[in-house]
């Protein structure tokens, strides 16, 4: 597997050389600033924790979360002057270790380095992990990279792309003992999402691009009024096209830039 | 004092295996690894002279010791069942069942001040190995020190942090298959699919989600649904709770590997179950309530001949070429 994580890195490496090269004969902007992206978990109006909040759901059930995190990757930084900046393969977004209200406020950060000042019209990435990356496997790596053991499917040679995992309370008596499991990956669920908003990066200075992610919106469509019904389904190792369609596609309806 | 010249070791992580994380203030050196394995076997690290570490991680056990709970100084239980150590040095998320110890070499101190273990004091230990014939020269080969008082207990964790670096299981019937080497007979092939749930034609155990290759472990903290718990508070033993000081921790203990789990019997932080079968049927039943219990120990419905294929697939992990690891 050696090689294909070469390759992938040279392929890498080429197209991020070559967007900085340009980038510092188009700007009038000189220097780089630091950059870093925000999710805010929510659950509709409410901020998402693991364990402490309950989360009243569709036809009368109620929700606790114990995980929900998923893979981005491909991160673009699209400029004004249509050039397109690759600042990072892959990371991971994760809300495992929020247990209360003062870390969601917080959000989950994830740090892309320094960039290029200039003004730029939006932002795009991958839901998942593209197919030479899901070609890769955790040996590939260093043990601190985000594509670890604990999210790869060694049989299915894959990463899981997203996970929510959780509990439901299906008659209201307290105990939330309807075990949710819902993992997703393989390349037919790998999912690009694109963002318009203007914003700048200026030398010596900190950009952060917030976004909401609200996982009641993965599991409930409101506008089909389509949802995950925990009375009947409540796992899929994505073995079912149609929960791991709808999870996949729901998953870009979910995430909104702020 | 013999001279310093240490012979660095070339590591080689196995197929597979993520690259193994050995500290820049302790490399791997020939004559490291020896005195650690030295003083692994050796009981003169416990109070009475009576136990090594060897006592509860028995190398023809998968280094464990056949207990519920480990038996100390002066026949005393300890709080917990034996971990095997095989792997160890790729283990990245703490040491213990609750993760107490962030590394091997702070790991190596502890149990010889356990009260209920070895018993001992590291001061003690220390005026011992100075005196001892041997040791101040396995020191000096090993780290450089210029006179028997420079013997420390850190250098001595180090020393068993390098040995136990060393300790590696990849050879089992498992990891031949996967090389292709080898065959699963049908059975084992069943096996193997139940466990990593690769085909909707036979039942999901459920197990890889927790329990991935190579390691067979995923270094998690997660509670297994052992006990039932009304509230977070209740549990018998807090686990990683009382380390992290999270009651959403309680209750939970680090996933072990399954790699040799044939030979490491009794099962879970505790020792409760006596057999494979009764792990299994553990799992198969759901385990019991509490609000932190993984989603993904839920009711299998796995029928006998689901049960025997699994474990005809768990014997595939027992890798035979460490277990004759006599000092």
């Amino acid at each position: 597997m050696a090689y294909k994580k070469i390759a992938y890195l040279l392929i890498l490496s080429a197209i991020t050389l070559g967007y900085m090269g340009c980038n510092d004969d188009d700007d009038n902007n000189s220097g780089e600033g630091n950059v870093e992206l925000l999710f805010n978990g929510k659950y509709g109006d409410q901020l998402l924790t693991m364990f402490e909040d309950t989360y009243a759901y569709e036809d009368g059930m109620d929700l606790k979360f114990q995980l929900f995190q998923f893979y981005i990757s491909d991160i673009i930084l699209l400029k004004e002057d249509g050039e397109e900046v690759l600042v990072k393969d892959v990371d991971i977004v994760s809300f495992k270790d929020i247990f209360n209200q003062a870390d969601a406020a917080d959000g989950i950060k994830i740090a892309l380095g320094e960039w290029p000042a200039g003004n730029y019209k939006g932002i795009k990435f991958g839901l998942g992990v593209n197919e030479a990356m899901n070609a890769t496997q955790p040996s590939d790596y260093d043990l601190d990279h985000p594509l670890t053991a604990s999210n790869y499917w060694s049989w299915a040679s894959g990463y899981v792309f997203t996970k929510i995992e959780g509990n439901a309370d299906l008659n209201n008596d307290g105990e939330f003992e309807e075990k949710l499991t819902f993992h997703i990956g393989r390349d037919d669920y790998y999912r690009n999402v694109s963002f318009d908003k203007s914003f700048s990066i200026s030398s010596n200075e900190s950009a952060v691009i917030e976004f909401d992610v609200d996982v009641q919106k993965v599991l409930a469509d409101p506008n089909s009024g389509e949802y995950l019904d925990f009375r009947t389904v409540t796992q899929d190792h994505t073995t079912n096209p149609e929960v791991a369609g709808f999870v996949a596609d729901q998953l870009m309806e979910a995430i909104q830039i702020q | 004092m013999p001279e310093y010249n240490p012979h660095f070791i070339k590591w080689n992580d196995p197929k597979d295996f993520v690259k193994m994380v050995i500290p820049d203030d302790n490399p791997l050196t020939e004559e490291g690894v020896a005195l650690g394995k030295r003083l692994f076997f050796d009981p003169i690290l416990s109070k009475d002279k009576s136990i090594s570490c060897a006592s509860c991680h028995d190398p023809a056990l998968a280094f464990t010791d056949g207990q519920a709970k480990s038996i100390g100084f002066k026949e005393q239980l300890s709080k917990r069942s034996s971990m095997s150590l095989l792997n160890v040095g790729y283990h990245h998320s703490g040491f213990f069942w609750d993760g107490r110890a962030k590394t091997l070499e702070e790991q190596a101190l502890e149990p010889v001040e356990n009260p209920l273990e070895m018993a001992s004091d590291w001061t003690i230990v220390e005026k011992r190995l100075r005196k001892h014939k041997e040791y101040p020269a396995l020191f000096a080969k090993a780290f450089g020190i210029q006179e028997a008082n420079d013997i420390t207990r850190q250098l001595a964790a180090k020393a068993l942090a390098q040995y136990e670096r060393t300790l590696v299981s990849a050879d089992a019937k498992f990891d031949r298959v996967m090389r292709k080497e080898e065959s699963f007979t049908e059975a084992e092939q069943r096996g193997w699919t139940i466990f990593f749930d690769a085909s909707q034609d036979l039942s999901d155990a459920e197990c890889a989600h927790c329990h991935i290759d190579p390691l067979f472990t995923t270094l998690e903290y997660l509670n297994n649904g052992l006990d039932r718990a009304e509230d977070l508070e209740t549990f018998e033993d807090l686990g990683r709770g009382r380390v992290l000081g999270n009651k959403y921790y309680n209750g939970t203990f680090k996933v072990p590997s399954l790699r040799n789990i044939a030979l490491t019997a009794p099962y879970m932080h505790d020792g409760r179950f006596e057999t494979l079968e009764e792990v299994i049927e553990h799992y198969n039943s759901g385990g019991h309530y509490a609000v932190n219990v993984s989603p993904n120990v839920r009711k299998l419905n796995l029928n006998e001949q689901n049960k025997k294929d699994l474990i005809a697939f768990l014997y595939t992990l027992t890798d035979y070429s460490l277990l004759k690891d006599k000092n």
